[in-house]
């Protein structure tokens, strides 16, 4: 099996939930996908099968909560929802970002 | 709480890996749901969520990784899987367990001996650092010498970097408690000898060594319980030590037996006759000087203020110290010695040959396992599992292996210490001590662990390979168990070299000429009281001699004070001999002398050269007179007839002014064994010199019991003890080599038989695997010799490139052996030749089996299967 390989990559899914999930609250593994997609305008496409390890991942680190729920469609599903730390994770991840696409951009701008 | 919920997690595996199939089930399902919702087929809808989310498995498998703490529970899954998979194919999983068990049997009870002998502490006070300083003489090359009281006082005021220091001698006396009389070894000890041990005594006290007054004695452990039954009320109670009347005054702790665990009581000093002497003379050497090493002071400043200390010594008292120095070593290896570490180091790596033959074979089994599986793996690696966890799954089970392996060579283990035990040389300290304990099972657990890793870690990184390059990664495989299959044969030529060596040594040492009698000819020892004085012995033990020569069956009886000598490098010169100029000390060779009573040349059949025996008429009053041997005729007289000659430095009266004549010339005996060259030798007789000789030699076929009765009349003190056949006495000489010659072949015993099995197993795997081309060639017209011409080709090509690089390694082993070498150098070729054929032979009978089966296949069944 390949493992993630590209640090960036795995980074960005984890900003892409924690983003999720600060700005809509509690939400679903599938909910998460959907609202990537459309928020998006399907340009970014998930693998979906590779968001629930994250979501396990940053779960164990505290950044996320879990807990069953019951779904719209009135089915069991498993619910997560951001934590303080994880808020505090975002707004350093979102600075991060905002830095490496500035000097992307400045780059692409002036060479 | 992270932490919390990944020990929950482990509580309740099974949930939490329901609960992810739960989660990913829904996701999918959903997905469907919205595919349906937006237009598509059921069966559309379903196909493109699955797609969307990659491979469920795949998914649930990464899932599962990241549950830290399930790694235990996959595991466990391995665990289980790899005992079903070893259960699945049973024969080669038993060739496998009981090759690693045997080897691993025999490792744990060579280091169980090792780790009792060398590694555990001495049972002293903080026993590492407690040192020993031995006198060295400068000219004649002694190493082991004692120090004189005075001499010790000097040392005790003078040292800054040693503290506690005590001295002690050991001394054998008779010795009687309750009316029985017996002979005992003890040692008188002085100084802060109690102190610096560091042990304190189960009963009582101890004493305080310096006291005047000596008639005190702490018994050992061992005499308490054997002598006194181990009663509480001996404190108080006396014995007779030396005639002397002394007081129990307390028992030392089980183990604590110094200088050695013969040693069976402690005295003062000031107990042992002639103490006053030794007391004042300088010149009189006491015993050994203990020490224990000042806290922040390393060995090396002890040996160079030691150095300074005796320079000091012999400057300031030239007359008794000039020609002395003093050596330092710690108290372990003092204790250790020199040939058992060697021993032990000899017998380590023999072992470890066999386990990394043992450790080859399962490596082979693995890998050609592995070959079989190759379809299993590749599903399982199809099914998304990654290639470390097919790694993992692979060492699991090699270490399943091993440990199983371990746990059945425990019984091997047992046996094989209890062995060694018993056959190895006496005098070994603590060897009795050699057990099963926690850290010897530590060691086992932990050498079967990284025997398991060893062996499992090449072959289960090649055959995780194998799922997905087909061909390549088999002909591979192929190629690393010829690799295993060189390595094992390289070992067992050199295991076997090494023994072929040994076993010739062996042999040459036993047909050497004793140079006596040994059959029908009992040795003993023969004590009387040491309380009595010196002339009464004398006369008691030439009355023993004549009252055993009188018995009927009887040939000839005789005693001498020494009988054999161990490793005696010490050089001696005579003070002068009669017609010739003094010796410088440079022309100093080893030399010994004894006193003998009786008929003892005769008894062991010592033929005479030249001149006469001892007789009669050879008293206190008359010319003292020697018989020399055979090496000291020729050292002092070549081509010249000794008889009649004088000499002076070996007056058997001790008094070195008059000439002492000699009259006879004997031939050489092996008196320091067989392996060493003779001696100079001076032999005086008892009626001069007034010696006990107590090692009686009896010409006879009487028995113990009529020597006793013979004996047992004449002083209630007589002692008779150590009664055996003389042949079983030189025997007692060769049982180091003996015991290290019977271990080493056993090991290159164990060692033929795994290589043995690995070829055979190698090439039964071969065969199995050509079955098919096998068929084709045999279809296609190939005779059957052809065919088993080309697998016997394929295996012994193996075997003699083995053999080639064995038979250069084991010149550098051999090599590390040669000191335990007699008369075969390390390249002998008949051994060298006939380790080879003994290999080849082994190996065509290993490789003809799986070629005769190769005939055996039938070409049609062989097409059709695969």
């Amino acid at each position: 099996m390949r493992k993630h390989t590209n640090d960036r990559l795995q980074g960005t899914l984890d900003l892409l939930v924690l983003k999720t999930l600060a700005s809509r609250g509690r939400m679903h593994g599938y909910g998460i996908t959907l609202h990537i997609e459309q928020v998006s305008e399907e340009i970014l496409r998930l693998e979906e099968g590779s968001l629930y390890p994250a979501l396990h991942r940053m779960t164990q680190s505290s950044l996320l909560r879990s807990e069953w729920g019951v779904s719209e469609n009135n089915r069991r599903a498993r619910y997560y929802s951001i934590t303080a730390l994880g808020r505090k994770q975002l707004a350093d991840e979102e600075k991060n970002w905002a830095a490496l696409t500035g000097a992307v951009a400045r780059v692409l701008q002036f060479s | 709480m992270a932490w919390f919920n990944r020990l929950a997690n482990l509580l309740r595996p099974t949930r939490v890996s329901n609960e992810i199939e739960e989660e990913l089930r829904y996701h999918i399902e959903a997905r469907t749901a919205d595919n349906i919702a937006a237009g598509m087929s059921r069966e559309d809808a379903r196909r493109d969520a699955v797609r969307r989310f990659g491979s469920a498995t795949l998914s649930r498998e990464r899932s599962y990784e990241t549950e830290i703490f399930l790694w235990v529970e996959t595991i466990r899954h391995d665990l289980r899987y790899g005992a079903r998979s070893l259960r699945s194919n049973p024969l080669v999983s038993t060739v496998a367990i009981l090759s690693i068990a045997l080897a691993l049997g025999a490792s744990t009870a060579i280091f169980s001996v090792v780790h009792a002998v060398l590694l555990n502490a001495l049972p002293y006070h903080d026993p590492d650092r407690i040192v020993i300083l031995w006198g060295t003489g400068k000219v004649n090359n002694t190493l082991e010498n004692n120090t004189s009281v005075p001499n010790f006082e000097d040392w005790r005021k003078r040292t800054r970097t040693l503290e506690n220091l005590a001295t002690y001698r050991e001394v054998e006396a008779s010795f009687a408690s309750n009316g029985t009389a017996d002979w005992i070894e003890y040692a008188a000890v002085y100084g802060d000898f109690f102190g610096l041990m560091g042990r304190a005594p189960v009963l009582g006290r101890t004493f305080n060594t310096d006291e005047p007054d000596g008639h005190q004695v702490v018994l050992s452990y061992r005499l308490w319980q054997t002598r006194f039954g181990g009663s509480p009320r001996v404190l108080g109670q006396t014995v007779e030590l030396n005639g002397v009347t002394s007081q129990i005054v307390g028992v030392m702790p089980q183990g604590f037996a110094f200088p050695s665990k013969k040693t069976l009581l402690w005295t003062p000093a000031s107990a042992i006759p002639g103490w006053p002497t030794r007391r004042s003379g300088r010149g009189h050497g006491f015993g050994p000087v203990l020490g224990r090493l000042r806290p922040e002071t390393t060995l090396d400043q002890a040996r160079s203020e030691v150095e300074v200390i005796s320079q000091g010594l012999a400057a300031q008292y030239p007359s008794d110290n000039a020609n002395r120095g003093m050596r330092l070593l710690p108290l372990a290896a003092q204790i250790h010695g020199k040939t058992v570490p060697f021993m032990l180091a000899i017998l380590s790596g023999a072992v470890l040959l066999v386990l990394l033959i043992a450790c080859a074979n399962v490596a082979n089994l693995v890998l050609a396992r592995g070959a079989d599986r190759r379809q299993e793996i590749a599903i399982r690696s199809a099914l998304g599992a990654s290639n470390s966890r097919i790694v993992r799954q692979l060492v699991i089970e090699s270490l399943i292996l091993a440990c199983i392996g371990g746990a059945l060579g425990l019984p091997f283990a047992a046996l094989g210490i209890r062995a060694i035990v018993a056959l190895a040389p006496h005098g070994i300290a603590r060897l009795g001590e050699a057990r099963l304990d926690v850290p010897v099972l530590l060691f086992s657990l932990g050498l079967s662990l990284a025997t398991g890793l060893l062996f499992g870690l090449v072959p289960a990184m090649r055959i995780s390979k194998m799922g997905n390059q087909r061909n390549s990664c088999a002909t591979q495989s192929q190629g690393m168990r010829r690799v295993f299959l060189v390595a094992q044969v390289v070992l067992a030529v050199v295991l076997l070299t090494g023994a072929g060596l040994l076993i010739r040594s062996f042999f040459a040492i036993q047909s050497v000429d004793p140079g006596f009698r040994t059959s029908r000819v009992l040795a003993g020892t023969l004590r009387f009281s040491s309380a009595l004085p010196p002339d009464r012995r004398a006369e008691l033990y030439s009355d023993a001699i004549r009252r055993i020569g009188d018995l009927q069956e009887v040939k000839a009886a005789g005693a001498i004070s020494t009988l054999f000598y161990s490793g005696n490098e010490a050089k001696f010169g005579l003070r002068a001999v009669e017609g010739r100029p003094l010796e410088s000390p440079q022309q100093w060779t080893p030399m010994t002398w004894a006193t003998i009573s009786g008929d003892y040349f005769q008894a062991l059949s010592i033929p005479l050269l030249r001149g006469r025996f001892f007789s009669d008429a050879d008293t206190k009053n008359t010319t003292p007179v020697v018989i020399i041997n055979e090496t000291m005729a020729r050292r002092y007289w070549p081509g010249d007839d000794p008889i009649g000659k004088g000499i002076k430095g070996f007056d058997p009266r001790g008094r070195n002014d008059d000439w002492v004549r000699v009259i006879g010339v004997v031939k050489d005996m092996h008196s320091s064994g067989l392996e060493r060259a003779s001696i100079a030798q001076i032999y005086e007789t008892q009626a001069q010199a007034l010696d006990d000789t107590e090692n009686l030699v009896v010409y006879t076929d009487a028995s113990v019991a009529d020597l006793r009765d013979a004996i047992g009349s004449l002083d209630r003190s007589a002692v008779l003890t150590d009664v055996t056949e003389m042949s079983a006495r030189l025997e007692e000489q060769n049982a180091p080599r003996r015991f290290q010659t019977l271990l080493l072949s056993l090991f290159a015993a164990v060692a033929l038989g795994l290589a043995g099995a690995g070829i055979f197993a190698t090439m039964h795997y071969t065969v199995a695997q050509r079955t098919r081309e096998i068929g084709i060639r045999m279809a296609l017209g190939a005779s059957r010799s052809a065919v088993v011409g080309m697998v016997l080709h394929e295996g012994l090509v193996l075997v003699a490139a083995g053999c080639g690089i064995g038979l250069a390694g084991s010149l550098l082993f051999s090599r590390s052996i040669r000191s335990l070498l007699f008369e075969v150098g390390p390249g002998d070729p008949a051994t060298l030749s006939l380790v080879s054929l003994l290999l080849a032979g082994i190996a065509l009978l290993a490789c003809y089996i799986p070629a005769r089966r190769a005939t055996r296949v039938d070409p049609v069944i062989a097409l059709r299967c695969d």
